[in-house]
């Protein structure tokens, strides 16, 4: 059989840390063909270049045999493929019908400028009765739910009948009878012999829709063949790879009395009921998938986002955190995931960012006192290797490892007795790295204690005492340093349970 | 060599023979006359020794004095890389302190500590862990290199092959990715070798103006190490190097403003 898609050596260079090797993949008519990997491995940019989102650097993309080229998402579409994106291309202000029969123009008869409303609408209905989508056809798209708007999304590719139709982890938020839903419409559409792409981190999917799988582990495809006879342990191991673990500049430091402890905390919908504490000198890791809760968590301790219910005891005392300037007065520090957007004043100075947390400390009753405010900047941006050309010169001129390396500046001088880092590294050079890791081990020698968020399984196996792994808004296992492994790790991520293990 | 050493060398000279000159000097520490006159001067400015033409001569007034010493530019680093590495060292250790003043400043710092056994050969080392009856000390025969208080030799390196140690620090005079750790002598590099076959784990401690720096003669290949203890501005490229290679690199530095 001749394959629908076939990549040849496909190359593309993401950032300066990260690229796509030698993609070779072949894809066939009437499969659903699951691609499996870590967060980061590089599925979601292999999709966009297919779908026309990215320029390849070079290797050949072939239809049905004949090479083609994609240049832009319409190359892509005239092809036949189509792709759902995790961020939707849904009309919030249009009915879903609307929405769902806009590209085919099915029902548009263009000579007089004017829609069938009502044959669309039926057979919209007619197609969510099929599915058994509890959705009517007149609803606007902004008062669907995310979910509801993923099975719109899925329903209007569906209506299209692509050729190639690819999915970006469409099951992460769906419920068991959406996902249901789902796996229908996916079946019904490789009756019509499409080729599904679909991209996901859970191992269950594969085994309920999944014709062949193909594992990405950084960057490169390091396993592709039919699903047959593969065992969740076996997937588990190819997606995982080497442990790196080693390379962490970690300290062992005997940690003292509980400090922090988080009773029942519940956020609305992203996770409920967590319970967990933190001692002083400690190195708490907190892992899982994207959608797993871990930064909301991360927000809802720093007072950013509201709790619904649920304590925080600091030092044994209950303390109502209603926002950001309460943490701060407790000591308590925060570096963002995103921190171009809510980390740091990009269009600001080097010292007006370091000090924007301590300007208690640095002033003298009204005023500033300036010339403390640069002895203070110089200390700390010799201390902790930050490199500029002008300690005037907006930060955005600095690289990610040095802004990042600010953002943690700041909390140092406020004095942070809690330092919640959620991502501290991701996307910055390596020297800046290691600089972080040892600027963690600094301040644990002091007496802090640090919550560091991250979904790089090596560096909460490198760096961490004790590693709480999320699933879906609920602790799955809590491990200590002797029991770390890539493996536990992974398997909690996904939930296997302890069965499995 | 850096200054604070060849300083204390001249220093020493100078205390046995009263005199010398500059040639002998810079002949003997392998540095151009320009660099030992600088050290005459600064030593003259310390009201130490008397310069004369082509050489200098100790002052009689100069009570000798053990604790006169030059101020070491890289103190801070030092003592902030030792406070990384006392927390490296658990009860029961039994750990190797090479020469140095790094590891001088290691040794102040685990006088606290309890059951430690520490194999040294640089009787200042020794001296000040003597001070605690917790800490016991073994020392290697040898011949005494009474410029640097240290052990060398034949018989030292036989003595080191006795034992098995589960962590040795290393001090070192220069660092870079071709010629790895290397030191100033000969005799010295010789000695830290037959250290680096008794260890489980062997960890690096120099300051950071040793990286980029190739010393006389080498003890060991870049990758031979498991940990690094330096400061945070060494250049990046060691960075990179270390994390990539699987060596831990530490970076110490004292995240409490000074005086502030």
């Amino acid at each position: 059989m001749n394959p629908v898609l076939k990549l040849e050596n496909i190359n593309k260079k993401i950032s300066d840390f990260f690229s796509l090797r030698d993609i070779n993949l072949e894809f066939f008519k009437g499969e659903a063909h699951v691609l499996i990997g870590e967060n980061a491995s590089g599925k979601t940019s292999l999709m966009k270049i297919i779908a026309g989102f990215y320029l390849k650097d070079n290797g050949k993309i072939y239809i049905d045999n004949k090479e083609v080229k994609i240049n832009s998402p319409a190359d892509s579409k005239k092809i036949g493929i189509s792709m759902i994106h995790q961020d939707f291309s849904l009309f919030d202000h249009f009915s879903i019908a609307e929405n769902i029969f806009l590209e085919s123009k099915k029902y548009s008869i263009l000579s007089l400028k004017i829609i069938d409303f009502e044959s669309m609408c039926s057979e919209c209905d007619n197609l969510f009765a099929k599915f058994n989508i509890k959705l009517d056809s007149k609803t606007k798209v902004k008062k669907l739910s995310f979910a509801q708007k993923q099975l719109v999304e899925v329903a209007k590719a569906y209506v299209n009948k692509p050729k190639i139709i690819i999915m970006d982890e469409p099951s992460s938020s769906l419920t068991i009878n959406e996902s249901k839903i789902l796996f229908n419409i996916i079946k019904e559409l490789k009756k019509l012999n499409s080729v599904i792409i679909f991209i996901s981190h859970r191992i269950e999917d594969l085994n309920a829709i999944g014709d062949r799988i193909s594992i990405l582990r950084e960057g490169k495809i390091i396993f592709s063949s039919a699903t047959l006879n593969l065992s969740e342990d076996k997937i588990i191991n190819l997606m995982t790879g080497m442990d790196y673990s080693k390379r962490y500049p970690k300290l062992n430091i005997q940690h003292g009395r509980e400090i922090l402890r988080v009773k029942d905390l519940t956020s609305g919908k992203t996770f409920k009921n967590l319970n967990f504490n933190l001692y002083k000198k400690e190195i708490l890791g907190i892992t899982g998938l994207a959608g797993s809760g871990k930064s909301k968590l991360a927000r809802c301790i720093f007072g950013i986002d509201k709790i619904k219910s649920g304590k925080i005891y600091l030092d044994n005392k209950f303390v109502n955190i209603k926002n950001t300037i309460d943490s701060i007065d407790n000591k308590i520090g925060y570096l963002s995931e995103d921190k171009y957007k809510d980390g740091l004043f990009l269009y600001l100075n080097i010292p007006l960012n370091i000090t924007a947390p301590n300007l208690k400390r640095i002033s003298n009753g009204y005023f500033i006192d300036k010339s403390f405010e640069k002895e203070l900047t110089n200390t700390y941006t010799k201390k902790l290797d930050i490199k500029y050309a002008n300690l005037y010169d907006n930060i955005s001129q600095l690289s990610g490892g040095n802004q990042q390396k600010i953002a943690l500046a700041k909390w140092i001088i406020s004095r942070s007795k809690i330092l919640i880092l959620d991502e501290p590294t991701i996307g910055i050079d390596i020297a800046s790295k290691v600089d972080i890791y040892n600027i963690i081990n600094e301040l644990v020698t002091k007496g802090s204690s640090i919550i560091l968020i991250s979904s790089d399984i090596n560096e909460i196996i490198g760096m961490c005492d004790r590693v709480l792994v999320l699933y879906e808004g609920e602790i799955s296992k809590t491990l200590t340093r002797e029991n770390l492994s890539r493996d536990k790790i992974i398997k909690y991520m996904v939930k296997l349970g302890d069965n499995n293990l | 060599m850096f200054a604070a050493e060849r300083i204390r060398i001249i220093m020493e000279i100078l205390k046995d023979k009263n005199h010398i000159n500059v040639s002998d000097l810079s002949t003997m520490l392998n540095v151009s006359e320009v660099t030992i006159r600088r050290d005459l001067e600064k030593l003259e400015g310390k009201n130490f020794l008397t310069r004369t033409h082509g050489g200098a001569i100790i002052n009689e007034s100069v009570p000798i004095d053990d604790d006169y010493t030059i101020e070491d530019p890289y103190h801070e680093d030092r003592v902030e890389i030792s406070s990384i590495a006392s927390h490296m060292i658990e009860e029961n250790d039994v750990i190797i302190l090479s020469p140095g003043l790094t590891n001088l400043c290691i040794a102040k710092k685990i006088l606290t500590k309890k059951k430690i056994t520490v194999l040294t050969n640089d009787l200042n080392i020794a001296s000040e862990l003597s001070s605690n009856s917790n800490i016991k000390i073994i020392l290697p025969g040898g011949d005494l290199d009474s410029s640097f208080m240290t052990l060398s030799g034949r018989l030292t390196e036989e003595n080191i092959r006795n034992f098995y140690v589960s962590k040795a620090f290393i001090e070192v005079d220069g660092i870079t990715t071709q010629r790895g750790y290397t030191v100033q002598s000969i005799e010295r590099a010789s000695t830290l070798q037959e250290m680096l076959k008794i260890t489980k784990e062997t960890i690096i401690v120099s300051h950071y103006k040793c990286f980029d720096k190739i010393a006389f003669s080498q003890v060991a290949d870049i990758k031979s190490a498991h940990k690094i203890i330096t400061n945070p501005s060494i250049p990046d490229k060691y960075k990179n190097y270390f994390f990539e290679n699987e060596i831990q690199l530490f970076t110490a530095f004292n995240s409490f403003e000074g005086g502030i």
